[in-house]
């Protein structure tokens, strides 16, 4: 049943502007020009709602239209829907759902939402909850993720604000030491990376670490690391993909020094551009494959001669024997 | 072995078998009418895995009592054949496979010596080579200071001469089997390792001294022996160390005592990495470098188990040539390369250990 509220004028200036606690949504600087002519022209269409707390009044939905309404001159009240005191949590799901059932919500908001609501409930209530809040079924393990990833030191959280730090990575990072969490973080402030490429750096790095039972800044600062982070570049993605490749060259050492070997020898191989080579992943099988494309009787006559003749290359031998 | 709780299948009648176990552990069993109490009250542990190290479940075996060892697709299975008389260890090795296997794992002790009775004069009974072992879902010997089962089927074995009965373990349970008429029909197996790797990774199981020194008395009983390096783990100075092995069982044991000896690298299903880093933190073991193999097991990147390969094999041969040596769940690469052949045909390797099986323990050679 949800708790009684009444839609009243309320005075702009009774309205705590300044008080966020029930924002999920990034607090942007944006133009709100257009709505305060919008509102001006046809009016409030959905009234906001605030709460009724401490002789004041607190915005829980509407933060950007009671922001536009400031600007129209004039203007010193609007209608509100107001939540009585006693409605603290109704207010947070309130505030939730006003934005999940408009869309679905960033990483970062989901975050935020599931952080102001355990204020007013935990996470087993929160799953019951969770269809009028979030529009969608959520279970309570995952919920304790997202309040652990709430937990996250603000640069982490400032990081999946700007989409540089995914939800599953996010997840990982808050099952690591604050020593690895700081480098991580550091890392991925400096590069750009799909959440694929975050959890395989993530996993490298605190491999390693554990590994060869090294500090987590023994690691970060590491000159290969360093070169890759410090990479003259404006392309965070190039810089991602170098940091990925020196971390997973100090994981799998051997492994990728093989493959680097073998990528030489097949590009001595394949220089002249007319075959093309399929390596056994991992090199675990021993099924190798190789194709060559053809238009007249002769070029196969020509490439299955090449061909014979690789048989006795020597990069030929050292890929098969790797 | 820490056993703080039994349950039992009420169904099962009172035998010499059942009092045996009880008044050896001396706890009081709790009469289930169905697995799912035991499932249920070790799902509700917080660490389920380790909490069903101490819950004893005795039942009945209510599925194939002897089963074709299940082999692993894309690399050669030596088609061994599994007695299936429990489930799960009170060892607590760090990689153990049965952690993610079962779910959830649970100790069970399977009563019936007049099932695996039954069974076994089925298999007797064939004309052909059987390598029977109890080692695949648990450790052939952890019950044999509380039970009569290992006394059985060696008694059971040695009165037979098709079938090969091979003890797996990492204990040192031996005591009551030393005089016992085994007939040659047992083979006694160690699972070895590092003293570094059983230190750090194989809890709660005896020193490789004590297993080596057990072996020793076994031979000196005439029991056949067998040694299996595996999982083999890689790690800085592993080599060494696995030499020094090799060196250890060759000062303790004959190698005319010695069936066989295995080797596998570690190999995982993904699955247990997660279970690994949960349980026992300190561990490194799975942050070696693997790559999912072709059977989807994640296993050491191939030149590196081959590398390892060679220099034990190449020991052990010169300790002991005629030893048979195999590997387990490897492909023709790595036997190749590490061996210098491949058992190619469909049931090759099966065959050569058959072999061996027959001339170690005066199986029925006509069966070959």
């Amino acid at each position: 049943m949800a708790p009684s509220s009444r839609f009243h004028d309320v005075f702009l200036a009774d309205i705590r502007q300044d008080d966020t606690r029930f924002q999920i949504t990034k607090q942007e600087t944006d133009d709100i020009e257009y709505l305060a002519c919008s509102i001006m022209e046809t009016g409030l269409i959905c009234p906001p709602t605030v709460w009724s707390c401490d002789n004041a009044y607190i915005p829980v939905t509407g933060f950007k239209r009671i922001q536009a309404v400031h600007t129209l001159p004039g203007v010193q009240s609007l209608v509100c829907r107001i939540m009585p005191a006693d409605a603290g949590a109704a207010c947070a799901v309130q505030a939730v759902a006003d934005n999940a059932f408009a869309r679905e919500l960033t990483p970062a908001e989901q975050v935020r939402a599931v952080h102001l609501l355990s204020r007013f409930m935990d996470p087993e209530q929160m799953a019951q909850q969770s269809k009028f809040a979030f529009n969608r079924q959520l279970n309570p393990k995952f919920i304790t993720a997202l309040l652990a990833v709430s937990a996250l030191p603000q640069k982490a959280i400032a990081l999946l604000e700007k989409g540089l730090l995914g939800l599953k990575p996010a997840r990982r990072l808050t099952g690591c030491s604050r020593q690895t969490l700081d480098a991580l973080v550091e890392i991925f402030s400096q590069i750009k990376a799909s959440s694929g490429k975050q959890l395989d750096i993530i996993t490298c790095f605190t491999e390693v670490c554990k590994k060869e039972n090294i500090a987590s800044d023994t690691l970060f600062y590491e000159p290969g690391l360093q070169a890759a982070l410090n990479l003259d570049t404006a392309d965070p993605g190039r810089k991602a993909d170098q940091v990925r490749q020196y971390l997973t060259r100090r994981r799998f050492p051997v492994l990728e020094h093989t493959r680097q070997q073998i990528k030489s020898c097949i590009d001595r191989l394949q220089a002249g551009g007319d075959f093309r080579f399929i390596l056994p992943e991992n090199f675990e099988s021993t099924t190798y494959g190789v194709s060559f494309a053809f238009t007249t009787v002769d070029e196969f006559k020509q490439r299955a001669r090449t061909l014979t003749s690789m048989a006795d290359d020597p990069d030929l031998q050292a890929v098969l024997q790797r | 072995m820490k056993i703080n709780r039994i349950f039992m299948d009420r169904n099962l009648d009172s035998c010499r078998e059942i009092d045996h176990i009880l008044s050896r552990l001396d706890i009081a069993p709790e009469p289930v009418v169905s697995p799912r109490t035991v499932y249920d009250t070790i799902n509700q542990c917080d660490d389920p895995v380790g909490a069903s190290k101490s819950i004893l479940y005795i039942t009945k075996n209510k599925g194939a009592v002897v089963r074709p060892c299940p082999g692993t697709s894309h690399y050669t299975c030596c088609d061994y054949t599994i007695l299936h008389t429990g489930t799960f260890c009170t060892m607590d090795c760090s990689y153990c496979i049965l952690q993610a296997y079962f779910h959830p794992p649970v100790l069970q002790y399977f009563v019936g010596f007049d099932l695996l009775e039954h069974q076994l004069a089925q298999v007797f009974s064939r004309n052909k080579i059987f390598r029977i072992g109890t080692g695949e879902y648990t450790d052939s010997l952890i019950w044999e200071p509380v039970t009569l089962s290992p006394q059985f089927l060696v008694n059971t074995f040695a009165r037979q001469c098709n079938s090969l009965l091979e003890l797996k373990t990492k204990t040192v349970n031996v005591q009551s089997l030393l005089d016992l008429d085994h007939n040659g029909k047992t083979v006694l197996a160690w699972s070895v390792n590092t003293p570094a790797i059983i230190k750090s990774e194989e809890k709660d199981t005896a020193a490789l001294q004590s297993r080596l020194e057990t072996a020793r008395r076994c031979e000196a009983k005439g029991y056949k022996l067998a040694f299996h390096f595996d999982p083999l783990v890689l790690y800085e100075g592993c080599e060494t160390d696995y030499e020094q092995v090799i060196h250890d069982i060759f000062s303790h044991v004959r190698p005319d005592s010695i069936v066989w000896i295995s080797m596998g690298s570690f190999r995982f299903m993904p699955s247990l990495k997660q279970i690994i880093e949960k349980r026992f933190a300190s561990s490194t073991i799975c942050y070696g470098e693997f790559i999912p193999g072709l059977d989807s097991k994640m296993r050491y990147f191939k030149p590196l188990r081959i590398r390892l390969y060679q220099r034990l094999i190449h020991l052990i041969k010169e300790y002991a040539p005629s030893v048979l040596v195999y590997f387990c769940m490897e492909d023709r690469e790595v036997w190749e390369k590490s061996m210098g052949f491949f058992p190619d045909e469909k049931g090759e390797l099966g065959h050569l250990l058959d072999r061996a099986a027959v001339s170690h323990c005066r199986l029925n050679p006509d069966l070959l």
